[in-house]
C-alpha cells in the first residue's frame, strides 16, 4: 500500500472510528456466541440485570463478560508492549516473545504457582514481573556484549538464547509434577476462557499503570527513532526514557502473561499492521499514533481468535492463543513478502 | 492427573481444525471376538489377535510380559503371570501393581516399572527387559510406535472396534486371556465380575435408568465419553449416560469441554476424578457455573480422589480392581442418588 496520496485530515478520524467500531462489534460477538446456544434476546436481557435462567445469567456474567473485558485488556497490553519494544530497540521483530521477557514472566508464574503453590492473581503477579524485568534486562545486557555494542540481530539473538533457557528451566520445573504440568499446558497454550471476573478487575490497574506510562513515552520514542544523539540534542534523555519503557512492557508483558499466559505473535504483528493503517491514514511513523492504534488492533485481533476458538469445534473450546500462531504466522509471512518491513 | 491418555488439547485442536468437515466415525459396537475354549496353555498356541493394526501371531507361550496398556498388568496377573515390566500411570503403586492386584504375585519378584510422560513407550528399557510378548490394549499407540515395539516382540495393540483407551475391561481380559493361551481362565473371571453387576443391579433398582456422568478437572472439565471405562462402568451399574454425551465428545475417551457448558454435569449423579478431594473439591465449587447445577444443590456429587488407592482404581477398572471398587463405590453412589441432600456422600474407610 504504498500511498503517496496526500492524505485529507479525515483520514486519522474515519481510522480511529472504524478501529473502534470494530472493536465494539466484535466484543458484541464475544457476547453473544459460545459454546451454549443463547438467542440473542435472552443475552442483552441479561446484560441489562433482567433475570433470565440462573444458567443463561451465569453463563453471561460469569464466562462471557469477563472473557470479553480480559480479551480487550490483555490484547491491549500485548499490543502496546510490542510496539513499544519495537520503538525502543527499533527493531521490526522485536517482540517481548522474542526477547524473552514473555519466557521470563511465564517462568515467574510457574515458579509462583508451581513450586511456591501461590494461588490467586495477587499473589503471583509479582513473580510474573520480576521474571519479565529480569528477562529483560539479562537480555539486554547480553545484547551489549562484544565490540560492536548493542545491535538489533544480537540482541535478538540474546532474547532467543535466554528464552530457550527460560522454556527449559520451566518445563523441568513442570514435568516433576504432572498435576501442575496439565495446568501449565491449558495456560502456555494462552486461554481466555479460564478466568473469572475478579481476576479481571485486579489485572486492570497494572495495565492501566503500564498503559500510560507506555503512551507518555510515545514523543520521546519519535526522537529516539532519529538515532541517539539526535534525540540528545533534542533533549531527551534516551536512559531515562529506555527505563520508562522497560517498566512499562515489564508491567503490561507481566500482566498479560500472568492472566492468559503467552500468547505469542499479537505483540509482533499488531504493530506493523498499526504502521501501515497509519501510513495510509498519512499519519508516519508517529508513535503518538502509533501506540494507541496498537492498543486498539490487538484487542481486536485477540477476541475475534477467541471467538472462532468457541465456535470452530463446539462445546470443546481451542485456545486462542493457538489460534494466534495458527493464523498469525502465514498472515506476518505474507507481510514481509509484500512489503519491506517499515523501517522502525 | 491423567497423563498418559492425553495428547495436547492444541494438537487435537489443530487436527479437528484442519479437519473441517469433523468426519466423526460411529464408533463400532464391537463385538470381542470370543475363540472357543481351549483347554491348557500349551495347546492354544500358535494364537492370532486382531487390532487396531493388523493381526498378531504368538507363537508359543509367553514367558516374558511387558505391559504398555495402562492397565493390562492386572488381567496378567488374575491369569497367574507376573509380567517383567508394567507402565506406570498414577505412580505410588511399588511394581505399578495395585492393592487389589498385590494377592497375586505370589512372592515372585515385582516387575519393573516403565514411564510413559507422554512421548510414548520407553523403547530401549522394554527391549532391555528381552520381552517375548507385548501388550497394549488399554492404550493409544500409535502406528510408529507399534511398528518399533514389533521390532522385539509380538506386540497387542488396542482393539481397533474401540477409541484409543476405550476398550472394555472384559474385552481386555478375554484378548489377554488370548495372547496367554487361557481363554477358558479369562471367560471364568470375566464372567465372576459380571455376576457383581447384576447382583449390585439387582439390589439397588433405584440405580436404574438415573442419569449419571463421570468427569475430571482438567483444561477446565473434562468430561468422558461413553466409552471411557469409568463411563461404562456406571452404565454397568445401571446407570444411563446423557443422551448427547457422545455428540458432544466425538470419536474420543473424553473432552474438555467449554465451561458454557457446565449444563451437562447437571444430571442425576455426577463423579468427579480428582487430584486430592480436600484440595480440589472447594475449588469446582468456587466457581458459580458448577454450583449453581442442581447436582450439587442437592447433594448428588461424589468426588474420588487420585491420591488415594481407591480414586485410582475408579480409574483403572480392571477384572481385579472392579470387585475392590463396587465395594467402595456403590455406598457413595447410594448416598448420592438417594434424592435427599442431607444424606453426606462418606469418603470410604480405606
Amino acid at each position: 500500500m504504498e500511498t503517496h496520496v496526500r492524505a485529507g485530515a479525515g483520514r486519522p478520524v474515519l481510522l480511529l472510528a472504524a478501529l473502534i467500531a470494530g472493536l465494539a462489534l466484535l466484543c458484541l460477538l464475544s457476547l453473544a456466541f459460545g459454546a451454549l446456544n443463547v438467542p440473542f434476546g435472552q443475552v442483552a436481557g441479561a446484560l441489562i440485570g433482567h433475570r433470565e435462567s440462573t444458567a443463561v445469567d451465569n453463563v453471561i456474567w460469569s464466562v462471557r463478560v469477563p472473557r470479553t473485558a480480559l480479551g480487550l485488556v490483555a490484547g491491549a497490553a500485548l499490543g502496546l508492549s510490542g510496539a513499544l519494544m519495537q520503538a525502543l530497540t527499533r527493531n521490526p521483530l522485536a517482540d517481548p516473545g522474542l526477547l524473552g521477557v514473555t519466557a521470563g514472566g511465564g517462568f515467574g508464574v510457574v515458579i509462583a504457582v508451581g513450586v511456591l503453590g501461590l494461588g490467586t492473581l495477587y499473589g503471583y503477579v509479582w513473580f510474573a514481573f520480576a521474571g519479565a524485568l529480569l528477562a529483560s534486562v539479562v537480555v539486554y545486557l547480553l545484547g551489549r556484549l562484544g565490540r560492536s555494542g548493542l545491535t538489533p540481530v544480537k540482541l535478538a539473538l540474546a532474547g532467543v538464547a535466554v528464552s530457550a533457557l527460560l522454556s527449559s528451566l520451566t518445563s523441568a520445573i513442570v514435568l516433576t509434577d504432572s498435576d501442575a504440568l496439565n495446568r501449565y499446558r491449558f495456560w502456555s497454550a494462552g486461554s481466555l476462557g479460564d478466568q473469572n471476573g475478579a481476576t479481571v478487575l485486579a489485572v486492570l490497574p497494572f495495565i492501566g499503570v503500564g498503559a500510560v506510562l507506555a503512551i507518555a513515552c510515545a514523543p520521546a520514542l519519535n526522537s529516539l527513532a532519529l538515532g541517539e544523539d539526535v534525540a540528545a540534542a533534542l533533549g531527551r534523555r534516551p536512559g531515562l526514557v529506555r527505563v520508562q519503557g522497560v517498566v512499562a512492557v515489564t508491567l503490561l508483558t507481566g500482566a498479560a502473561v500472568a492472566t492468559i499466559g503467552p500468547i505469542v505473535f499479537l505483540g509482533l504483528v499488531v504493530p506493523h499492521v498499526a504502521r501501515v493503517l497509519a501510513q495510509w491514514a498519512g499519519l508516519g511513523p508517529d508513535h503518538r499514533w502509533l501506540l494507541p492504534l496498537s492498543a486498539l488492533i490487538a484487542p481486536g485481533l485477540l477476541l475475534a481468535a477467541d471467538i472462532l476458538g468457541r465456535m470452530v469445534d463446539r462445546p470443546i473450546e481451542i485456545q486462542a492463543g493457538v489460534l494466534i500462531a495458527f493464523l498469525g504466522g502465514p498472515f506476518f509471512i505474507a507481510m514481509v513478502r509484500r512489503r519491506r518491513l517499515a523501517e522502525v | 492427573m491423567l497423563q498418559a491418555p492425553r495428547r495436547t488439547r492444541s494438537l487435537a485442536a489443530l487436527a479437528s481444525l484442519l479437519l473441517t468437515l469433523g468426519l466423526v466415525t460411529a464408533c463400532g459396537s464391537g463385538k470381542a471376538a470370543s475363540p472357543a475354549a481351549t483347554g491348557s496353555a500349551g495347546g492354544a498356541f500358535p494364537v492370532t489377535i486382531a487390532h487396531k493394526f493388523g493381526a498378531t501371531t504368538i507363537k508359543a507361550e509367553p514367558k516374558r510380559i511387558v505391559t504398555v496398556g495402562l492397565t493390562d498388568q492386572d488381567a496378567v496377573l488374575a491369569l497367574g503371570k507376573v509380567p517383567v515390566g508394567t507402565t506406570e500411570w498414577f505412580g505410588g503403586f511399588s511394581g505399578a501393581i495395585g492393592p487389589w492386584a498385590k494377592d497375586r504375585l505370589h512372592g515372585a519378584p515385582l516387575p519393573t516399572v516403565l514411564k510413559d510422560t507422554g512421548t510414548g513407550p520407553q523403547v530401549e528399557k522394554i527391549a532391555a527387559l528381552r520381552p517375548d510378548l507385548i501388550l497394549a490394549v488399554y492404550g493409544g499407540l500409535t502406528k510408529k510406535q507399534y511398528q518399533t515395539l514389533s521390532k522385539f516382540a509380538p506386540v497387542v495393540a488396542q482393539p481397533k472396534q474401540y477409541n484409543d483407551f476405550g476398550v472394555p475391561w472384559e474385552v481386555q481380559t478375554k484378548t489377554i486371556g488370548q495372547a496367554l493361551g487361557k481363554v477358558g481362565e479369562a471367560d471364568k473371571l470375566v464372567s465372576g465380575v459380571e455376576q457383581r453387576f447384576t447382583q449390585i443391579r439387582d439390589d439397588n433398582p433405584e440405580f436404574k435408568g438415573k442419569t449419571a456422568v463421570t468427569a475430571t478437572p482438567y483444561e477446565g472439565y473434562f468430561v468422558y465419553g461413553s466409552q471411557d471405562p469409568r463411563s461404562r462402568n456406571l452404565a454397568s451399574l445401571g446407570f444411563t449416560l446423557p443422551a448427547d454425551l457422545d455428540k458432544l465428545i466425538g470419536d474420543k475417551f473424553g473432552a474438555s469441554i467449554s465451561k458454557e457448558r457446565t449444563d451437562l454435569l447437571d444430571q442425576q449423579v455426577v463423579v468427579w476424578s480428582v487430584s486430592n478431594v480436600a484440595k480440589d473439591a472447594p475449588k469446582l465449587h468456587a466457581d458459580k457455573l458448577y454450583a449453581d447445577l442442581n447436582v450439587v444443590k442437592q447433594g448428588r456429587e461424589i468426588a474420588v480422589g487420585e491420591d488415594t488407592p481407591y480414586g485410582i482404581a475408579y480409574s483403572f477398572v480392571t477384572v481385579l480392581s472392579l470387585p475392590y471398587l463396587l465395594d467402595r463405590l456403590v455406598p457413595q453412589l447410594k448416598a448420592a442418588v438417594d434424592g435427599d441432600p442431607a444424606t453426606k456422600v462418606e469418603q470410604p474407610a480405606n
